[in-house]
């Protein structure tokens, strides 16, 4: 439900009701991202970030890793790795920053939208202890980038239609920018923002937040987004190879069919919440292997399309509270999810961040409904799912003897 | 604890935007148009950025006889004279009977398997250039940055039979008289003669002598006048990394520099 800037003043109190819980999983977070973060050896593709990190801000060149992707990545990793050295801090930092800052504002998000606390707290609680996001928030790799910033854009674009405060709506734009710039899976959520504030501009018949509204999410992002090609403007390209660069990136990202390492199974996003899926890298130190498993925790996965399927049904109560607000989040869902779920070409586990956020938000929601006691026992054993797959965010997956059987599904194959 | 945090809830169903008396037009008007300037500037920017990156000499038409023309017997040659000339961003149009695009750095200089941190970066494009050989040096003034776009023409039948065993690869696009070959967003293409078309700037000129094994100079020569390319610099190159060509190329490639250089 959408909050008016008066209730939410006058329950300051309530917030603040809010912000302890919000505080206690933010911390379990920080601590399962990072817990032995430095002694976790790097993986091919941190190392190859890296590099492509350095060819870009020196020569203006993407590649060789992920060349497709906007450059965000390349600028952060090359400032932190120039600055502290490429050490696990400097070069996973923001990862790490990014996925513990995204746990607090899942939950203000569905606040702000709901105004349902449990279901709130509940929703960061997932994230929190989220096994794939884990994984990735441990990795000098871009996936919790892409979520934090189109999360942050999300939270602040909210607030704007609930304050009218300008400068909100000029911070969600720049978000949003950051998001895209490191992954174009924020696109979705920001066009879903994009038409909530359109719709909300024309409902209220006034041209000027119409206008308002295109500035800070078209060209904000816009502007953004193509400031990150400064290097590569630095090697004489003009606009006009700019956008014909874009239509290169675009077609290998739809054509994109993997490298001949990439993992072959568990690759179609249309099965992320039917049944458990994984994505794993390989890497040796110290003589013996290191598999990193991302892996979706089918306590909560499995709950996502019925939860999801739920909400809708629930929308056609007339009397129904934050009818709004939930058709907004389920737009959210939809709009980031189905792209990805009916592309042809492989869709690894990674990028299911992308829509994770929100899924866990429908989850979170229903799961509050719930009684007392199922609900304490469904939090307990959501807590277990994740602390029995944790050891293969950490690269220890063959470390436990009762995670071989997941280990054995990503084994690549002998020549 | 839980139960509580259930307990509150919101009574408003609406989009407060729609419903909240508006303020802040006046505000809102010139942020839009903050925003909008901004955008401009940025575009504008960034135009001028990218110009402004190129360092080239005067183009002139190739009939017009004021290029300047060196000679050299390897094709990495004129890689080291545009690096050292200082030429940066170009386009650079190759006339040969092979591609010198090999890749060469990328798999060997990223460690497949790094124990621990610190990772050890190096500058790729550095790396490929202390691999500099025949084979690679359109590669790598890509990599460096001398090169930001190469136009390869090869020779029909060549051509035809690149156009005939390019198969449907990722990013790669056969299209009428020209193949598109991005590397890594980079533009690249090959072509052959009839379907060259001039990119529409000066450009750094390379002719093997390779590539007179299918021509003949004068029709090579009015061929590229007659797209209208101008160019700046031109490398003749005799090629004697390519046992391929002979003596006659080379008498071909002479005949085509005297034309260039108004001699008959």
């Amino acid at each position: 439900m959408w909050l008016d800037v008066k209730e939410l003043d006058a329950r300051k109190a309530d917030i603040k009701a809010l912000a302890l819980p919000l505080l206690g999983v933010t911390l379990l977070g920080v601590l399962l991202r990072l817990y032995g973060i430095s002694s976790q050896p790097p993986l091919h593709d941190e190392v190859s970030a890296a590099f492509s990190a350095v060819q870009y801000m020196e020569n203006g060149q993407f590649g060789p890793t992920m060349w497709y992707h906007p450059n965000l990545r390349n600028i952060v990793l090359y400032a932190l790795g120039e600055a502290f050295g490429y050490g696990p801090y400097a070069m996973r930092g923001f990862s790490l920053l990014a996925g513990i800052l995204s746990i607090p504002v899942v939950g203000l998000i569905l606040y702000a939208l709901t105004g349902n606390r449990a279901a709130s707290v509940l929703a960061s609680f997932f994230l929190s202890i989220e096994q794939v996001h884990i994984t990735f928030s441990r990795q000098a790799i871009q996936e919790t980038w892409t979520t934090f910033f189109f999360l942050l854009g999300v939270l602040l674009a909210v607030l704007y239609y609930k304050k009218d405060t300008p400068l909100l709506l000029i911070f969600s734009g720049i978000a949003f920018g950051l998001g895209i710039s490191s992954k174009f899976h924020a696109f979705f959520p920001l066009l879903v923002s994009l038409g909530a504030g359109l719709y909300l501009s024309f409902k209220a018949r006034s041209a000027s937040r119409c206008v308002f509204v295109l500035s800070c999410l078209v060209f904000i992002p816009a502007a953004v987004y193509i400031l990150t090609f400064l290097p590569w403007f630095g090697r004489g390209y003009g606009l006009i190879e700019w956008i014909g660069m874009q239509k290169t990136l675009l077609t290998k990202m739809m054509t994109h069919r993997g490298n001949p390492m990439d993992q072959v199974i568990d690759i179609r996003a249309w099965q992320w919440f039917l049944r458990p899926m994984g994505y794993a890298n390989f890497t040796y130190s110290g003589g013996a292997p290191h598999v990193t498993v991302a892996f979706s925790s089918p306590v909560v996965w499995l709950l996502v399309l019925p939860s999801v399927a739920a909400l809708t049904w629930r929308l056609r109560e007339k009397s129904r509270e934050g009818k709004e607000g939930i058709a907004f989040l389920l737009m959210l869902f939809l709009v980031s999810y189905l792209p990805l779920a009916a592309s042809p070409r492989p869709i690894w586990l990674l990028s299911s961040l992308a829509v994770l956020p929100f899924a866990l938000m429908a989850v979170a929601l229903e799961a509050a409904r719930w009684g007392r006691k199922a609900l304490a026992g469904y939090i307990v054993l959501a807590l277990l799912s994740s602390l029995a797959l944790y050891p293969m965010s950490m690269g220890k997956a063959k470390s436990y003897a009762y995670l071989d059987g997941i280990v054995e599904r990503f084994k690549p194959p002998h020549p | 604890m839980f139960e509580v945090m259930r307990n509150v809830r919101s009574s408003k169903t609406e989009f407060l935007l729609s419903r909240l008396p508006e303020r802040g037009v006046l505000t809102k008007a010139i942020f839009s148009a903050g925003v909008l300037l901004f955008f401009s500037l940025t575009l504008i920017s960034l135009e001028a950025y990218g110009r402004n990156s190129r360092a080239s000499g005067i183009g002139h038409p190739l009939d017009s006889h004021q290029m300047v023309i060196a000679s050299v017997d390897y094709p990495e040659e004129a890689y080291l004279l545009w690096k050292n000339t200082g030429y940066k961003g170009r386009v650079v149009v190759s006339l040969s009977s092979r591609l010198n695009f090999v890749h060469t750095e990328n798999n060997a200089l990223i460690p497949q398997e790094v124990s621990s941190f610190p990772v050890t970066v190096h500058n790729l494009p550095a790396e490929a250039e202390k691999g500099l050989n025949a084979k690679n040096f359109l590669f790598a003034a890509m990599k460096t940055g001398v090169a930001r776009e190469v136009i390869s023409i090869l020779p029909e039948a060549v051509f035809r039979e690149k156009q005939d065993y390019t198969g449907a690869e990722e990013g790669v696009r056969v299209l009428k008289g020209r193949i598109e070959v991005p590397f890594f967003g980079s533009p690249r293409t090959i072509t052959a003669m009839p379907y060259f078309k001039s990119p529409g700037e000066p450009v750094l000129l390379f002719i093997n002598a390779s590539f007179f094994r299918g021509h003949e100079p004068e029709e090579v020569f009015r061929g590229l006048v007659n797209t209208a390319l101008t160019a700046d610099y031109v490398v003749l190159c005799r090629s004697f990394d390519d046992p391929e060509v002979g003596d006659a190329d080379r008498e071909r490639l002479r005949s085509f520099e005297m034309l260039l250089r108004g001699g008959t």
